[in-house]
């Protein structure tokens, strides 16, 4: 018998290629990540329709062209992100697409390990690397309908490495990569479906993706709804039909509610008491995924004064806000940012014990005389500000001006419609005070507000050169808020970049720059009990939202 | 007549002319811009301008406001209504789909008010400064005085809140498939809706009867030994109606153009709200196309009115 040494040349060119291919390929299965294995559905599949009331319609059922942070309510019902966020905020690889990752070339490239089996709806076949890649690549491409090419900007691009891993290259390394895709911009959407339709505008009102439900119809204003995705990923959904109905009358939400016609609803604040008392209802909550406050123009005199600044914060009684404006439902923020127990593994406990933001009248009294005195101004020292149209901000904005009133400064406000056209007033560089919010699920939230370069940093950025100017104290102040930021975001480790942004945090409380808190919004859900499952422990994720997926119909 | 109607129709136009304008204008004028709406702008208030500018371009508001007015006039001749700015979908089939619940809504309300303030008004005319008077003249008032908006939250908290007996509101139903539950889910609004014109009718009819009861054909009419009933209906009715006509027809316009209120709180899927809601979200050409109906639509029922006029009172002529 002839052994494989005495092989005939050619046949042995053939025998080392296939001993070649099986040692590469079991090589690669060795280094691959070990595969975690789906989540399963909560519940086996009961049938029926879900009904979800929401406030307000959404800008687009394709999460990756809907603008709108709210948007989430809707089009996560079938859209889903590379990366998920479980409840922790964390990265959840049970739930994700991806199942793993790995942090190569000292953070310049994200390897993607993805999940086999995975169908888009409408029997537009598996997704595969190739799927993900032309999703990621679209960040950066405008005719996409993508408005993320700013939030990733430290991607370059997505290449395909086999049909079930992707490589991610960044321009720079970028701690946040993770966080950053846990929204919209890491949609993955069938690329065949899309150039079927004819691009963004048709896949716009028709998208589709791999979650559990597909859209089957969208009446502007009025609903959406979503059929079962008989081949998703994670087994059978739960319901046949999600229906995303948009209630606008907040009262009217609340009945539809008791009713039980709605299983799922967002609350106003102002609602949760009275939702409360119904037997019917569970209530659940997530604080910390925003804050209302305002931003002030750091450079504009005499708030380029840090006095002035400790002066106006100090005359806020944050608590008594809460009480008479907000009816208790929000927290008082007793620092620049984060909640002490606030996702991502951020330990905050320390910037909340400070006394930054202290109520202390007498105090703001002085300093406010101080500064009259030094900068030879009138008393009362008159200060401009902008406020939306909602009752909460327009009742916010008066207590403000009450508040300030009592120390001896006299602030007046236009009132506009909504945010763009309070943006549109701020970049007149005209106003010391913008009424506004944000979130700040992510440790990196603030990029958009602190950094110098920001389109939110009015002294900074928007109104430099147009009267604005720092004191060379402040000066610095920006300085070390850009140099640490920008190191932070360098981090390859998100741990280490969590603990410069906390040290941001510190510099910007010390001296209070540019934004200032006064309330942590909280995300209220009701759920209607005897006919939802899902709702036995809080259903809301670490972005402060729910997926429609999580639930059932008892 | 023909050519009375005719004319009446022509007419339309420049008046149609002059609304689109004054539309246009107005839309144009609210203080905000949808193309930065469309650019994104978030909690963090970050725009890209480039991305704006090329959405401005896309939507074609970096034209001249005559030129866009052009486009858009050229536009509704073609027949090509536009895509609204936020959702992209075709404006015109959303406007016949929200036209149809709303005309539908206001016609149940009107055929409603009518049923309700024409026998009331008559009853009450009848027993002048009675008990039942005086109980519906303060039907009446309270119908003109209480807002639709808390009336129709009062209505949801206790016939579908306390009771369980009717839906909060939503539509989802046809009259003719699924009768009972058209019935269910149009009885609140319904009501809620003629009640404000019921009130005005009630108030309109028993003040014509009162005037016709004092005229000398009336008293003709009761010495010649007519029963009351006959009376009533065949020479004081019909001789009081046409105010009452007038009113009514009027009010349908009206109803059209002022079911917003009651379509947001009971959520139904009509063209009131459909506008309203695009102002918020300055959903420019739905707006227009938006107003441009209910004003068609108001025209129309205006001109339906003299067109019953004219076959109510035969003395009216018009050539």
């Amino acid at each position: 018998m002839r052994s494989a040494l005495w092989l005939r040349p050619r046949d042995r060119r053939l025998w080392c290629l296939g001993a070649l291919i099986v040692w590469g390929r079991l090589a690669s299965l060795a280094l691959a990540a070990d595969v975690v294995p789906p989540r399963p559905l909560p519940h086996t599949p009961t049938g029926g329709t879900l009904t979800i009331a929401y406030m307000r319609e959404t800008s687009s059922p394709d999460g990756f062209q809907a603008v709108g942070t709210f948007d989430r309510m809707y089009f996560f019902t079938g859209n889903e992100t590379l990366v998920a966020i479980g409840k922790d905020g964390l990265y959840d690889p049970a739930e994700s697409l991806a199942y793993a990752y790995d942090v190569l070339d000292e953070g310049k490239r994200y390897r993607f390990y993805l999940r086999q089996g995975v169908e888009f709806h409408g029997g537009l076949g598996e997704m595969t690397a190739a799927d993900v890649a032309w999703s990621l690549n679209r960040i950066h491409q405008k005719d996409t309908g993508s408005r993320w090419s700013t939030v990733f900007r430290s991607l370059d691009r997505a290449e395909a490495v086999d049909p079930y891993t992707v490589d991610v290259w960044l321009k720079e390394p970028d701690a946040n990569l993770i966080i950053r895709m846990f929204d919209r911009g890491s949609i993955v959407h069938s690329r065949k479906h899309w150039e079927a339709v004819g691009g963004a505008v048709q896949h716009k009102i028709h998208p589709i993706a791999t979650g559990p439900y597909q859209l089957v119809d969208w009446q502007v204003g009025i609903d959406q709804k979503w059929a079962k995705h008989p081949k998703y990923w994670r087994g059978a959904p739960m319901v046949d039909q999600v229906v995303v109905k948009v209630i606008t009358e907040n009262r009217t939400r609340l009945a539809a509610l008791q009713t039980g016609e709605v299983q799922v609803a967002w609350l106003q604040a102002e609602q949760v008491p009275e939702a409360q008392k119904d037997p019917n209802i569970k209530v659940w909550s997530f604080t910390g995924v925003g804050w209302d406050g305002w931003t002030w123009a750091t450079g504009l005199p005499p708030l380029d004064d840090l006095r002035m600044r400790r002066a106006l914060v100090k005359a806020v009684d944050r608590d008594a806000l809460n009480k008479s404006i907000y009816l208790n439902t929000l927290r008082a923020s007793k620092a620049h940012t984060f909640p002490p127990e606030s996702s991502y593994g951020i330990d905050a406990q320390d910037l909340w014990a400070g006394e930054w933001l202290k109520f202390d009248p007498p105090a703001a009294k002085k300093l406010v005389q101080e500064v009259a005195r030094d900068k030879k101004l009138k008393l009362p020292i008159e200060l401009q500000g902008v406020c939306e149209q909602r009752p909460d901000r327009q009742l916010f904005c008066e207590f403000l001006q009450a508040a300030w009133d009592e120390i001896g400064v006299k602030f007046t406000f236009k009132i506009v419609a909504n945010a763009a056209e309070r943006l549109a007033v701020v970049e007149q560089c005209q106003t010391h005070i913008n009424q506004t919010g944000g979130g700040m699920v992510a440790p990196n939230d603030m990029e958009g507000v602190l950094l110098s370069n920001s389109t939110n940093n009015i002294s900074g950025n928007v109104c430099r050169g147009k009267g604005h100017a720092f004191s060379p104290a402040d000066a610095k102040v920006q300085e070390e808020i850009d140099r640490l930021l920008n190191e932070a975001t360098q981090q390859t480790e998100l741990a280490k970049a969590i603990d410069m942004y906390k040290k941001v945090q510190r510099v910007a409380l010390e001296n209070l720059w540019q934004y200032v808190p006064a309330m942590l919004r909280v995300n209220y859900i009701g759920c209607h009990i005897p006919t939802t499952g899902g709702c036995d422990t809080n259903p809301i994720r670490g972005d402060g939202f729910i997926r429609p997926g999580d639930f059932w119909r008892k | 007549m023909q050519k009375y109607l005719v004319r009446r129709l022509l007419n339309m136009i420049p008046t149609l002319l002059l609304v689109s304008l004054g539309v246009f204008a107005l839309v144009r004028w609210l203080p905000s811009d949808p193309a930065r709406l469309l650019a994104g702008v978030d909690e963090s208030g970050a725009i890209d301008p480039a991305l704006y500018a090329k959405i401005k371009k896309e939507l074609g508001l970096d034209r001249p406001v005559l030129m866009q007015y052009g486009a858009w006039l050229a536009g509704i001749v073609r027949g090509d209504w536009g895509r609204s700015y936020l959702s992209g979908m075709e404006v015109f089939p959303q406007i016949v789909h929200r036209l149809r619940f709303t005309v539908q809504l206001g016609l149940t309300a009107w055929l409603f008010g009518l049923l309700l303030g024409v026998p009331l008004g008559t009853v009450s005319a009848i027993r002048r400064n009675s008990l039942l008077d005086m109980a519906v003249t303060a039907f009446a008032i309270s119908g003109v005085a209480i807002p639709h908006f808390w009336l129709g939250m009062m209505l949801i908290v206790v016939f579908a809140v306390w009771l369980g007996w009717l839906p909060y509101g939503g539509f989802n139903a046809n009259l003719f498939t699924t009768p009972l539950l058209w019935i269910q889910q149009m009885l609140l609004p319904t009501f809620v809706l003629s009640t404000g014109l019921a009130a005005i009718l009630m108030r309109q009819t028993r003040a014509a009867l009162l005037e016709v009861f004092r005229e000398p054909y009336i008293l003709t009419a009761r010495a010649k030994g007519l029963q009351e009933a006959r009376v009533i209906w065949a020479h004081a009715m019909k001789n009081s109606l046409l105010p009452v006509v007038t009113i009514a027809s009027l009010q349908f316009g009206t109803l059209i153009g002022g079911t917003v209120v009651t379509e947001t709180v009971f959520t139904l899927p009509g063209l009131g709200k459909f506008v309203v809601d695009a102002v918020l979200r300055r959903d420019y050409l739905v707006v227009q196309m938006g107003l441009l109906v209910l004003t068609v639509a108001v025209m129309l029922s205006n001109f339906a009115a003299d067109v019953l006029y004219m076959y109510l009172d035969p003395r009216i002529r018009y050539d």
